[in-house]
């Protein structure tokens, strides 16, 4: 169930924000050492998308508080606002999420619109939705549009996949990617590019990411002859569910530490909110999924929603940032698109 | 090497030489580089192996003192 069903106090932004506050080195001063303060946007180079907080899975580590339970939807009318903006632009890449976004019933109208205006389009893929029965073709869909599928795996084993994501979902993950495979997805020079997401089970940082991507690629091959293209490691960040879990755990302060101490200015330099601006299922403007489910949005001298879509006034805009965001900058970094400083 | 085995070995060593700072550092650095709790186990295996080998060859010593002073 997600923290919202629960009524836990946490399913408050605000009160994540206050655990967040406390007592550590300001994001701030670390930015300015580095000569990073204010943090600023160098264009919109991807327009990430959340249609939505729907999902068939309920997993611990969440920063959405996704769930079956979960009603916040993106609209058609909002949906088509954002069309308006791509049009608008030449943004290249577009990246659709959730929630399951599959499971939004203008989820294909919208890839359909941005494939047909040229951009790339990816979808940010649970894998267990295409085994849903409303869902049979999803697969042959993705592959006829030629969208990009990023998936998530936190690791290459039954165990700790399901002990993050729930029971079950290895098996019914493993069974997603060999559709994936049979329609050409992970295959090179299929043109359908399969990208697994991993992150860690718990409360460490991930490995470096070309080394776990040998490993993955061996494994995934050798175990369950499943093929893909290419690995990103994301952090867990340190808010919504996977706040609750540190908490719970007494792993909150040491998480964080190392977070902090990791901080790599090379990461600060290259984070994601430079590049990308986040709309939210209702139509709000965000400068990451992150800042979106802290109810942090863009600052105010940028327009709030959609309908008010502005490039160059976005594309300059001073990122608005938090404790948070040394989830962002540990080691080699995260961002939707793996680490930030890449290696090998 | 790669890093991830490098770690292992530390890991099989902090158990050899039971560290318990080294034990909980290489834990975290095992994860650290994509390893899991089994192939972790096994390390610990391995270094027990080791530890339970040295201290059985170390009975000759015990045979060879004992026959040095015995009739
Ligand atoms: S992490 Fe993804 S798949 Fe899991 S509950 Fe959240 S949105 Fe759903
Ligand atoms: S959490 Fe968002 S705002 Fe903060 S550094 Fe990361 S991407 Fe940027």
């Amino acid at each position: 169930m997600s923290l919202l069903s629960l009524h836990h106090p946490l399913s408050a932004p605000g009160e994540q924000l206050r655990v967040l506050q406390n007592g550590h080195k300001p994001f701030a001063s670390a930015l300015a050492e580095s000569g990073l303060f204010p943090l600023t946007a160098t264009g919109i180079g991807v327009l990430q998308i959340n249609v939505g907080k729907l999902c068939n899975q309920t997993c611990k580590h969440c920063h959405v508080d996704a769930g079956p339970d979960r009603r916040e939807i993106m609209s058609r009318e909002t949906a088509e606002l954002c069309i308006a903006a791509l049009r608008q632009t030449s943004i290249p890449v577009v990246d659709i999420t959730g929630g399951a976004p599959e499971l939004n019933p203008h989820f294909r109208w919208l890839v359909e619109q941005a494939r047909a205006l040229g951009r790339h389009v990816m979808d940010r893929c649970n894998l267990s939705v295409l085994l849903l029965p409303s869902q049979a073709d999803l697969a042959e869909f993705l592959a006829e549009h030629r969208v990009e599928v990023v998936a998530s795996l936190p690791y290459y084993l039954e165990q700790q996949t399901d002990a993050q994501r729930g029971n079950g979902v290895f098996a019914k993950s493993l069974e997603a990617l060999r559709r994936l495979n049979a329609l050409g997805y992970g295959r090179p020079d299929s043109g359908l590019p399969l990208t697994l997401v991993a992150n860690p089970v718990g409360a460490f940082l991930p490995p470096p990411e070309h080394a776990l991507e040998a490993d993955f690629r061996r494994e995934m091959e050798r175990r369950y002859g499943v093929v893909f293209n290419s690995l990103h490691t994301i952090t867990n960040m340190p808010i919504s569910r996977f706040l609750e879990f540190l908490l719970r755990t007494g792993n909150y302060d040491r998480y964080m530490q190392k977070l902090i101490q990791s901080y790599n200015p090379a990461a600060a330099r290259g984070v994601m909110c430079r590049y990308t601006l986040s709309v939210g299922w209702d139509g709000s403007l965000y400068d990451c999924d992150f800042n979106q489910m802290l109810d942090l949005p863009v600052g105010q001298a940028a327009p709030g929603h959609i309908r008010d879509f502005d490039p160059e006034q976005l594309g300059q805009r001073r990122i608005v940032i938090g404790q948070h965001c040394y989830g962002c900058t540990a080691g080699a970094g995260s961002s939707c698109g793996g680490a930030t400083v890449k290696q090998g | 090497m790669s890093e991830r085995e490098k770690c292992l070995i530390a890991l099989a060593v902090a158990h050899a030489v039971q560290c318990p700072y080294c034990i909980d550092a290489y834990t975290q650095a095992c994860l650290e580089k994509g390893s899991n709790p089994e192939q972790m186990t096994e390390a610990v295996h391995v270094a027990a192996a080791i530890r339970g080998g040295a201290s059985l060859v170390h009975g000759l010593q015990m045979r060879n003192a004992a026959a040095k002073v015995s009739m």
